[in-house]
């Protein structure tokens, strides 16, 4: 009987010993960077908590976040998609070419099928012809570019329809319409990568692709699956941008996709695949727009703000790096 | 030209990897200008030896000299300069680069700061007409074939004057005439003096060009002599030497005496081909029955396997699974519908998914089981997982990452993955690869009960021992070609190895 609970106390302590600081900081350091962000912030910026502003960062949030989110399923099964850009740019134009010419809602639809199309050429060329995704998606993202200039011919396409401002720039109660909408994707999103069967399998091919085709997952439409969510998340941006702006314009895309690229990083999720999540990239967008929210109201000039975004990826794949080097040599031992 | 008998003169050499002896005490001595072969089987020390020779690795004592001169151990470059180049299975060519500059690279001793092509490219007609191709300096590497490639390979040896060449199994990946034209060319180099190390297990080959050789066996010189007076039957023999006494075949059988296969065929397959190296290949198996595949390493054992797992290319033949002809599978997936399934030979590589946990990895072969509508069920999946898992003892927690596990219990959790879905056809591929005795014994134990249960079997394992243990027949496999059926009390890890060193006519012949 003694044994038993001296067993038990031993077996408790011993797992008290493998949650480490150094493991769990490393996991959830981006939740500490994030709280230790709105601290500072608040000190710095007097009117950082101010609702305002605060669904002023949400819904600049809004246009980069859904696009990391579809990203962030992308960079789990081990890609990446250099092209969201150009497909933001491509919807904002054709949808804002088509208020007004037909309906709000054949804009929107063919707008978000643009997406899909944009982002099925993407994992066409990924899995089937085997283009490394890095170098596929550039291509394509200036392709998509080009064709939103050649279909705008450079000029701006203005919308009248006032009802197409919803999107963008109405609010329902006090919160803004695209606030709404970034929340749903990152809730239907996110559940389905942390919960369903889907998640679960995009995880193992991002983790061992060989393996997974192994063990009988259809790898390649898993993939192909990823640039299409992509790419829906890219467009639904593009119409929200459009939308507030009551305008289509070809050269909004041109330095999105990085910071896209970077919310995802920020947050954790791997460059290399297999591990990462949609709340994860929820508080790295955040990171990202709460910096620039605060350099903005110490007016510090958009060039600097440029440096800063570049160090703090730099610095966030290297934390990712080292202490993934760090966790796997602790789990080796 | 009077020749020094011991050119190469090896003495007391040892190499311990940890307490095991990868070599033991070798004395040997090879006279300038002979073609001399190494001869033994996989595991036998061969690679330690070259190793050692060509400077890859230290050894733990004893001698090497080299024309009088004693070698610097454990520097590559070192035995370079004193005139020892090695050739092994994988070229270190580069595609991208020229036929001359893949001869000319590393070589600096006539670059200042500019390469003088003219030169060069003089040079590497001397070089080509003595090795009698007609390789052009300015072809890229990428369009060359693999023979010559390896020529360029040999030129480049050559180049640096090179006066021992070690050859590792040079003819592995060459089709029959490159192989006649390979072995007319080192019989040339050899009456140009140049002393030749040859590895290879095709001793045709060796009774053509070698003038003696070296028997090794467990890191041990079993034979060292000229070649006079040699057949390959003898060689064979002498390779071999005392059968081993297989005590995992005496356990297994006294444990499972009633394990023998049903009367029923479940599979066959006719004239299956793959990979363009695959050919002719036909066999049945039997309900419950364990099929061994013997042969050497590369011999086309895995080859098989993959073709049946669905991961073959130019995939020919038929196959028929419970009387009914089906296409060979296309895909895994193809594969696991029809029940078959394959622990592969890569447990961490291919195998498991390492960042997962163990009952994630158990049930990602049919994920669909641990849903709840569309969603992971977490305790579905380990509830689930143990089921599998119950008759393996997993010494581990279920929800350990298996990256954390041991060889022995990512094993087991290969094996239950793979047959959790009550597969009709388990293929193993060196399911004993690096875990410890204990455990190996558990694996083929489990295997036996498995074959009870009327799954059948295909064992693939280098360690001939466990095949002959637990199969109740063996085919032996040698290029690509079925070559022997063992059954019974024939089979036996000699005639396992004697039917993969020798050719198919002179067995049936």
């Amino acid at each position: 009987m003694d044994n038993n609970l001296l067993q038990q106390e031993s077996v408790k302590l011993s797992r008290l010993k493998q949650i480490n600081f150094k493991t769990l900081s490393l996991k959830y350091g981006v939740v500490v960077a994030f709280l230790a962000l709105i601290i500072v912030s608040s000190f710095l910026y007097t009117g950082f908590l101010n609702p305002t502003n605060i669904f002023n960062m949400l819904s600049q949030l809004a246009i980069i976040g859904i696009m990391a989110a579809g990203m962030t399923y992308v960079m789990i099964t081990g890609g990446l998609d250099m092209s969201v850009g150009g497909i933001y740019a491509a919807t904002a134009v054709v949808a804002a070419s088509l208020v007004d010419t037909s309906s709000i809602f054949v804009a929107v639809l063919v707008g978000l099928c643009v997406g899909l199309i944009c982002g099925l050429i993407n994992g066409v060329l990924v899995t089937k012809l085997k283009v490394p995704p890095f170098v596929a998606t550039l291509g394509t993202g200036s392709v998509f570019t080009g064709f939103a200039l050649v279909y705008s011919n450079a000029q701006p396409f203005f919308v009248k329809n006032p009802d197409y401002k919803f999107f963008g720039s109405h609010y329902i109660g006090v919160i803004p319409v695209s606030v709404i909408i970034m929340f749903l994707i990152f809730v239907i999103l996110g559940i389905s990568l942390a919960y369903t069967l889907y998640g679960k399998s995009l995880y193992a091919v991002g983790g061992n692709k060989e393996a997974s085709h192994l063990a009988g997952l259809k790898t390649n439409k898993l993939i192909l699956s990823t640039y299409m969510i992509s790419g829906l998340c890219a467009s639904l941006s593009g119409i929200i941008l459009s939308s507030r702006l009551a305008q289509g314009q070809a050269n909004i895309g041109a330095s999105i996709t990085l910071d896209v690229i970077a919310a995802v990083v920020i947050g954790g999720t791997s460059l290399s695949g297999g591990q990462g999540a949609i709340w994860r990239t929820f508080i790295g967008g955040s990171i990202l727009i709460m910096i620039s929210n605060v350099l903005d109201s110490l007016s510090i000039s958009s060039y600097w703000q440029q440096i800063f975004k570049g160090s703090i990826i730099i610095i966030a794949v290297m934390i990712d790096f080292y202490g993934r080097n760090y966790l796997q040599n602790k789990g080796g031992s | 030209m009077s020749r020094d008998s011991n050119f190469i003169l090896i003495q007391n050499l040892s190499k311990k990897f940890g307490d095991f002896y990868a070599n033991k005490n070798i004395n040997i001595s090879i006279p300038q200008g002979d073609c001399h072969a190494f001869i033994g089987q996989n595991g036998s020390g061969k690679s330690t030896l070259i190793g050692m020779l060509s400077g890859r690795i230290t050894p733990t004592e004893g001698q090497i000299f080299i024309d009088n001169e004693e070698l610097h151990y454990g520097v590559p470059h070192k035995s370079r300069e004193i005139g020892i180049a090695t050739i092994f299975q994988e070229l270190t060519i580069i595609p991208e680069m020229t036929a001359l500059d893949n001869v000319f690279l590393g070589y600096k001793k006539d670059s200042k700061v500019f390469v003088n092509k003219k030169q060069r490219v003089q040079r590497f007609k001397e070089l080509a007409e003595m090795l009698n191709t007609k390789i052009s300096p300015n072809t890229l590497a990428s369009s060359l074939s693999i023979a010559e490639q390896q020529t360029l390979e040999i030129m480049r040896c050559l180049n640096l004057n090179s006066k021992i060449l070690i050859l590792d199994e040079p003819t592995s990946s060459l089709a029959q005439y490159e192989r006649d034209a390979l072995l007319e060319t080192l019989l040339g180099l050899k009456k140009r003096g140049i002393t030749i190390i040859y590895v290879s297990h095709h001793l045709n080959e060796i009774m053509h060009i070698c003038d003696s050789f070296t028997i090794l066996n467990s890191g041990n010189v079993i034979e060292h002599t000229t070649i006079d007076g040699w057949t390959k039957e003898k060689i064979v023999h002498s390779m071999l030497g005392e059968e081993v006494d297989s005590d995992f075949k005496k356990l297994l059988d006294s444990e499972y005496p009633h394990q023998q296969p049903f009367d029923e065929v479940l599979f066959s397959v006719k004239n299956l081909s793959s990979f363009d190296f695959l050919k002719n290949i036909s066999f049945h198996i039997k309900k419950g029955e364990i099929l061994g595949l013997g042969g050497l390493v590369g011999s086309g054992r895995t080859a098989i396997a993959s073709t049946l797992y669905g991961l073959g290319a130019k995939v020919q033949g038929e196959m028929m699974l419970e009387n009914q002809e089906i296409n060979v599978p296309k895909s895994p997936r193809e594969a696991i519908q029809r029940g078959i399934v394959l622990a592969p030979e890569d447990r961490k590589k291919i195998g498991l998914h390492l960042d997962f946990e163990v009952h994630e990895n158990v049930n990602i072969i049919d994920l669909p089981r641990t849903g709840k509508a569309m969603f992971f069920s977490k305790k579905k999946s380990k509830q689930l997982a143990r089921e599998y898992m119950e008759d393996y003892k997993l010494t581990r927690p279920i929800e350990s990452r298996v990256k954390n596990l041991s060889g022995g219990n990512q094993q087991k959790v290969l094996l239950s993955k793979v047959t959790s879905i009550n597969p009709k056809i388990l293929i193993v591929d060196e399911p004993t690869r690096g875990i410890d005795l204990g455990v190996k014994l558990e694996v083929l134990r489990k295997l036996k009960e498995l074959a009870l249960t009327g799954v059948s079997i295909i064992v693939i394992s280098s360690e001939l021992e466990e095949v002959v243990a637990v199969s109740n027949r063996v085919l032996v496999v040698s290029q690509g070609e079925i070559v022997n059926e063992l059954e019974g009390d024939n089979i036996s890890v000699n005639k396992i190895i004697a039917s993969s060193f020798l050719e198919r006519s002179e067995l049936h012949g």
